[in-house]
C-alpha cells in the first residue's frame, strides 16, 4: 500500500514541476499570492458573498438551503428526495459528502447511490474511505482493483486500467440515464453571479449535473470567490495542483436552472465548523484550502502511513490542520502532532496556506485548552510542559538541567539505559526503555572541534 | 422553511461575530495583489499552432482546415477512421455553409436532432459542436449551453468534434469568461474525457466522448 501511494505521490509531483516550470516560477509565485490573498478576502467578507450569492441563485430559479451541521443537510436532501420519489442517486466525487457521511444515510432510508468518480466507485465498492482526496483509489494496485471488480461486480476482469475503466464506464452510463437525482459538492461558488464551478478530468461532474432531473449542490460555506476574475486565478493555481494537468478536461459552470438542463437546483450551504475556525484568527486560514492534494503528495509523513492513517475524512497536512479543528481538538488534536514540521506542504500550497504555523499553533490549543474546549492533558504534564518551555529558553538554566539531569537518573537507570520512567513520563518507556543520559554535548563539542582545527593544521 | 431561515440567521450571526463585521456591509474592493495579469496573444499563425499543439498533448486529434473540398474530405475520413453510423450536430448558422449535414448523409450517417432524448444521443456515435470560443494557452473550448447546442452534444456521443472558427481564439480564460459569465450553464472542454485513478495510468474515455477531434476551420 504505501509502495502504490509513494508511486503514484511521485509521479503526481513530476508532472505539476513541469508544468510549473513551463508557467515560469515568477509568475507561478505571482498566481499563488494573487490566490492567496483573494481567498483571504472571500473569507474576511464571508457574510457579504453568502449574501450576494444567494440572492443570485435564487434570481436564476434555484433554491438556496441553509445547514448548519450534517443532520441538517441529511434533512434537506432526504425531503428533496422524497418529493421526487427518488430512489437512485449518482454523485460527484465530494469531500463535503464524505464529511457530513451522506451515504449512509440516504442507504438507510433505501436510496441506492452510485459514487460516480472512478476511483471513489472503487472505494465505495470495496468499503472504504479515500484515502487521497483527488486520487481516492491511491492506494490500491490494479490487481487488488481487478480481484474487487471480480467479486464485487461478478465480472471478468483483468488487471490493466483501460479494461477496468470500460467496465466502470458501461455500469454507470446506465445509472446516470436512469438516476432521479443528481448530488455534487461545489469546487467554488462565484459570489458575482451566484455561479457554482465544478471541475471533473471524467465528465461524471457534467452527466450528475445535466442528466438527472433534479441536481442538489452541497457546499461549504468557505467555497465562495468574489467573481469571476478570481475564477480564472483559482482555475489556473487548481489544475496544476492536483494533477500536474495545465487544466482539467471539464469545468462545468452553473447558474441555477436552464432550459433544456435538470428541472430543479438545490443550493445547500452547509456551516459544520467553519464558523469556528474562521474565528481563530491564526488558524482561519485553513478555510482557503481548495483541496487539490499537493500536501499529502510532498509530505513524507503521508508518503510514509499512507492517508487512511490519520482515521479521518480529510487525510495528510492539510487533513491535521482541518480535522481538529473541525471535530474539535480533544477528539483530534493529536493529528497536529503527526507532522514533522519540514513545510514542504506550505511551500507547495497554490494559496499559501501556512500549515506549519497553524500545527503549532493547534499543538499549543490542544495543551492550553481554548475557547471551545479545555485542555485534555493532565496538569502534571501542563507544568513540565510550562517548565521545560522556561528551562530550555535559557541557556545557563537549560546547561544546569542537564547536568542535574544526569545526577537524577541515577536511581531509575539501569546500565546505559532507564527501563520505566516515573509518571507522567511513564508513557514514553511503555514499550521500550529510554537511553541514559550520558557525556556532556558541550564539553565534546569544544574538544572536537579544538581536535578539527589543529587536525585541518597538521593537513597544511 | 422557518427552520431554514433559523438555520440561515445563526450562520449569518456566527459568520458577522467571527469577523466583527455589521449587517448590510459591503465588501471592500479586491486588493490589486489578488489580481493576476491574463496572457497576452502572440501573432496570429503562433496561437493557432499552439491550439493544435496542445490539442494534440491531451492526445486530441487537432488540425487546421481551408475550405470545402478539404472539409468534406477529412470529415469522410473521421467517418471512416470513428466508424461512425449516427451523428447529432448543433444548430449553427455560421455552418450550414459547410453543408454538413449533405455530406454526412452521403457517407451513410444517419443524423439525430440535436435536441433529442438523452438516451438517443447516448446511442449516437458522433456529436458535432462549434465552439463559442477557445483558449490556445492550454488546448481548451468554450461551449455555452443552448437548445440548439446542449450540453449533452458534447458529452453523451462516443466521439466528440468541435469546429472552431478562427476568430473564437482569445489569449486567455479572463477573455472567455467576460463573454459568457452571463449565460445559465456553459463548460470548458479540454481534450477527452479521462482518468489517472488507477495507478495514475492515463486512461481516455471514462464517462465522456473516448476521442476528441478539432478542427479550425476558415
Amino acid at each position: 500500500m504505501v509502495a502504490a501511494t509513494q508511486k503514484s505521490a511521485r509521479t503526481a509531483l513530476l508532472k505539476r514541476a513541469e508544468v510549473v516550470g513551463e508557467f515560469g516560477e515568477e509568475r507561478w509565485q505571482q498566481l499563488r499570492r494573487a490566490g492567496h490573498d483573494l481567498r483571504l478576502h472571500a473569507l474576511t467578507h464571508l457574510d457579504s458573498y453568502l449574501a450576494m450569492a444567494e440572492e443570485k441563485v435564487i434570481a436564476a430559479g434555484g433554491h438556496v438551503h441553509w445547514a448548519r451541521d450534517a443532520e441538517e443537510v441529511h434533512r434537506i436532501v432526504l425531503d428533496i428526495a422524497s418529493q421526487h420519489s427518488v430512489h437512485k442517486i449518482v454523485k460527484v466525487k465530494s469531500m463535503v459528502t464524505e464529511e457530513i457521511e451522506l451515504n449512509h444515510v440516504l442507504e438507510d432510508q433505501g436510496i441506492k447511490v452510485y459514487e460516480t468518480d472512478l476511483g471513489e466507485f472503487i472505494v465505495q465498492l470495496a468499503g472504504q474511505r479515500p484515502s487521497h482526496i483527488t486520487a481516492p483509489a491511491l492506494h490500491m494496485t490494479k490487481e487488488e482493483i481487478a480481484d474487487l471488480f471480480c467479486e464485487k461486480l461478478k465480472v471478468k476482469a483483468e488487471p490493466d486500467p483501460k479494461l477496468l475503466t470500460e467496465i466502470a464506464r458501461k455500469l454507470l452510463r446506465e445509472e446516470f440515464l436512469n438516476a432521479g437525482m443528481g448530488i455534487s459538492g461545489g469546487n467554488f461558488l462565484i459570489a458575482e453571479t451566484g455561479t457554482l464551478v465544478l471541475v471533473t478530468n471524467e465528465g461524471n461532474g457534467r452527466m450528475c449535473t445535466s442528466l438527472p432531473p433534479v441536481h442538489v449542490a452541497i457546499v461549504g460555506i468557505e467555497k465562495i470567490i468574489p467573481d469571476w476574475e478570481s475564477a480564472a486565478v483559482m482555475l489556473k493555481l487548481l489544475a496544476r495542483s492536483v494533477s500536474g494537468s495545465k487544466i482539467t478536461a471539464y469545468n462545468t459552470f452553473i447558474t441555477g436552472v436552464r432550459e433544456g438542463g435538470p428541472r430543479e437546483f438545490h443550493l445547500v450551504l452547509l456551516d459544520n465548523g467553519r464558523t469556528r475556525i474562521l474565528k481563530d484568527e491564526v488558524a482561519r486560514e485553513t478555510l482557503m484550502c481548495i483541496r487539490c492534494g499537493a500536501c499529502m503528495n510532498t509530505c513524507p509523513v503521508y508518503n510514509q502511513v499512507g492517508g487512511h492513517a490519520y482515521g479521518a475524512v480529510y487525510p495528510g497536512p492539510i487533513g491535521s490542520i482541518l480535522t481538529p479543528q473541525l471535530i474539535g481538538t480533544r477528539t483530534a488534536g493529536g493529528l497536529a502532532f503527526a507532522s514533522t514540521l519540514c513545510g514542504a506542504c506550505s511551500e507547495i500550497c497554490p494559496v499559501m496556506i501556512p500549515i506549519p504555523e497553524i500545527l503549532l499553533h493547534l499543538r499549543r490549543r490542544y495543551i492550553e485548552g481554548d475557547e471551545f474546549e479545555s485542555s485534555s492533558v493532565p496538569e502534571t504534564l501542563k507544568v513540565i510542559v510550562k517548565a521545560s518551555r522556561y528551562v530550555m529558553g535559557s541557556p545557563t538554566l537549560y546547561r544546569l538541567a542537564g547536568r542535574l539531569g544526569k545526577t537524577l537518573q541515577t536511581p531509575l537507570r539501569s546500565g546505559d539505559w532507564i527501563p520505566t520512567m516515573p509518571a507522567p513520563l511513564d508513557r514514553w518507556t511503555m514499550s521500550r526503555p529510554f537511553p541514559a543520559l550520558q557525556g556532556d554535548f558541550r564539553r565534546w563539542w569544544k574538544t572536537q572541534t579544538k581536535q578539527d582545527i589543529s587536525g585541518e593544521k597538521s593537513h597544511e | 422553511m422557518s427552520k431554514n431561515n433559523l438555520a440561515r440567521e445563526e450562520i449569518f450571526a456566527k459568520v458577522r461575530s467571527a469577523l466583527k463585521s455589521f449587517p448590510g456591509l459591503l465588501p471592500s474592493p479586491l486588493p490589486d495583489s489578488a489580481r493576476f495579469e491574463p496572457r497576452s496573444a502572440e501573432v496570429w499563425d503562433k496561437e493557432i499552432e499552439c491550439m493544435l499543439n496542445e490539442v494534440t498533448r491531451l492526445s486530441g486529434h487537432a488540425k487546421k482546415i481551408q475550405g470545402r473540398d478539404e472539409f468534406a474530405g477529412a470529415l469522410e475520413e473521421l467517418v471512416k477512421a470513428e466508424q461512425v453510423k449516427t451523428a447529432a450536430l448543433s444548430d449553427h448558422p455560421h455552418y450550414r455553409n459547410y453543408g454538413v449535414v449533405d455530406l454526412l448523409q452521403r457517407f451513410g450517417v444517419a443524423i439525430v436532432p440535436p435536441d433529442s432524448d438523452k438516451r438517443r444521443l447516448a446511442e449516437c456515435d458522433l456529436g458535432i459542436t462549434i465552439a463559442d470560443a477557445a483558449l490556445p494557452e492550454t488546448g481548451t473550448i468554450l461551449l455555452r449551453t443552448t437548445q440548439g447546442q446542449p450540453d449533452i452534444l458534447s458529452l453523451l456521443p462516443r466521439v466528440h468534434l468541435v469546429l472552431v472558427p478562427p476568430e473564437a481564439l482569445v489569449a486567455d480564460m479572463h477573455q472567455a469568461f467576460a463573454m459568457a459569465k452571463g449565460d445559465r450553464h456553459f463548460v470548458l472542454v479540454s481534450g477527452s474525457s479521462r482518468t489517472a485513478d488507477i495507478e495514475k495510468v492515463l486512461t481516455l474515455g471514462v464517462h465522456g466522448p473516448k476521442s476528441f477531434h478539432l478542427w479550425i476551420c476558415d
